[in-house]
């Protein structure tokens, strides 16, 4: 079906969109459209105003500032796939960016729209959790930085407002010993993962894991830290008897229910296997 | 504004009109721009028929609207022959019979092509991945899979 019919902007700063939001009663942000446009087809979502943000230059680029790699809302998720600078600094986005549905959304698809959407299935919000990630988020007060621990509210609901812009994102990039990873199995080529897994390892002088951030999508309502695998590895030396206690807790400790695309016994195994996996390439890479 | 008049580049010929702002990418190339060799295979963005390169990168037409790509540069499946002889991939569909009913192959061929630009050495399983996004329904994919392998190869 085509969309509903609307009325379109494509404001070239954030004021002006700011302003067009603050006005219009009905509106929906653009970004890549990925999630939206399909939707809007099936007439699931029916705004009367669409507002283009992806002319707007200030929400775009990803740029090394001192110990944060700054990401722009806008940013295409296949330009950051493909960032040497990610790869090397933020393996986990860099996996998980390389894996969301296929080539042709990745290059229209961008990392705000995935973070803001908050699918429950979504895989930048899973990322962001792990990193610690800080989420820039403009209205027409000003700016504020939104913890990513906080930030997702529920299914497809985030701290950003219906009157405010996700800007950009910030990942500091710590100097202890770390290493980070994405793990993920589909439900279907090019569809949302059925279960993934981000995981971020500190490693102290005494090769004991002194920061430990699980997070995970396809066990709840929105992307979650596993707090209990966490303090199951937390102050320990890594090793796989270890991890295969972090993963057999998420199994037992998941509260999923049967759904229609997978049931519950499905769904916990895909976990612990996703928690495992990304545990054990985040060890490895620790440098 | 209730109406919106793009401006797109499509194989390197400028195309204007005045549309709806829900017209899809796919309907501007297809009504509005007259070239009906993108194809509209599923209309739930899954099926990639309607993959079209967008300032060089494959996208799916049916997913982007008209005015997404105001100002920006199209390369359909008419804009590959150059003065009417085939390009390499499109000879190659044809002599390792990577098509049957053809509805898929326009896409299949944009995005093989950006396949091979973007990883000149990859391997089956990167080609696979990377054409995640294109479904055929007739080929099972072996005749797509040795024409993009014959081009890979004759590049060599």
């Amino acid at each position: 079906m085509l969309p509903k019919q609307f009325d379109y902007y494509a404001p070239k700063s954030l004021s002006e969109a700011l302003d067009l939001l603050s006005k219009k009663d009905d509106a929906k942000l653009l970004a890549g459209g990925q999630s939206l446009i399909p939707m809007m087809k099936l007439r699931l979502a029916t705004p009367g105003t669409i507002i283009d943000i992806s002319r707007i230059p200030d929400i775009r680029g990803i740029n090394r500032k001192g110990d944060s790699v700054y990401i722009g809302s806008m940013e295409r998720i296949s330009e950051i796939a493909s960032d040497k600078e990610v790869s090397l600094l933020l393996p986990a986005l860099c996996d998980a960016a390389s894996c969301i549905a296929d080539t042709q959304v990745r290059d229209m698809g961008t990392i705000g729209g995935n973070i803001a959407n908050a699918d429950p299935s979504n895989d930048m919000p899973v990322v962001v959790l792990a990193y610690g990630a800080k989420l820039n988020v403009f209205s027409k007060s000003g700016s504020r930085n939104e913890s990513s621990d906080s930030f997702f509210t529920g299914p497809y609901s985030t701290k950003v407002n219906s009157d405010e812009i996700l800007a950009s994102v910030e990942f500091n990039v710590k100097k202890a010993r770390h290493g980070s990873a994405y793990s993920r199995v589909d439900r279907q080529v090019g569809d949302y993962a059925l279960a993934a897994c981000a995981a971020y390892l500190e490693l102290d002088d005494n090769g004991r894991l002194s920061t430990v951030r699980i997070a995970a999508s396809g066990c709840s309502d929105r992307a979650i830290r596993l707090e209990e695998s966490e303090a199951v590895m937390l102050g320990k030396a890594p090793s796989k008897k270890l991890i295969k206690s972090a993963s057999e807790k998420a199994y037992s400790s998941s509260k999923v229910e049967d759904s229609y695309y997978a049931n519950a016994e499905t769904k916990r195994r895909a976990l612990s296997h996703v928690v495992e996996d990304a545990l054990l390439m985040a060890v490895k890479r620790i440098r | 504004m209730k109406e919106a008049k793009p401006k797109i580049k499509i194989n390197g010929k400028d195309y204007s009109a005045t549309v709806e702002p829900r017209q899809l990418l796919v309907h501007f190339i297809r009504d509005s721009a007259g070239l009906t060799g993108t194809h509209i295979g599923c209309d739930t963005s899954n099926c990639g028929a309607c993959t079209v390169l967008l300032d060089g990168k494959p996208v799916k037409s049916c997913t982007v609207l008209s005015v997404q790509a105001d100002g920006h540069e199209i390369t359909t499946i008419e804009g590959l022959s150059k003065d009417g002889s085939m390009d390499p991939m499109q000879k190659a569909f044809i002599e390792d019979n990577g098509l049957q009913c053809g509805f898929c192959t326009p896409g299949m061929i944009m995005e093989a092509n950006y396949v091979l630009k973007k990883n000149p050495h990859a391997t089956e399983a990167e080609i696979r991945k990377g054409l995640d996004g294109n479904l055929c329904r007739c080929t099972g994919y072996v005749g797509i899979l040795k024409a993009i392998r014959s081009v890979q190869e004759k590049k060599k």
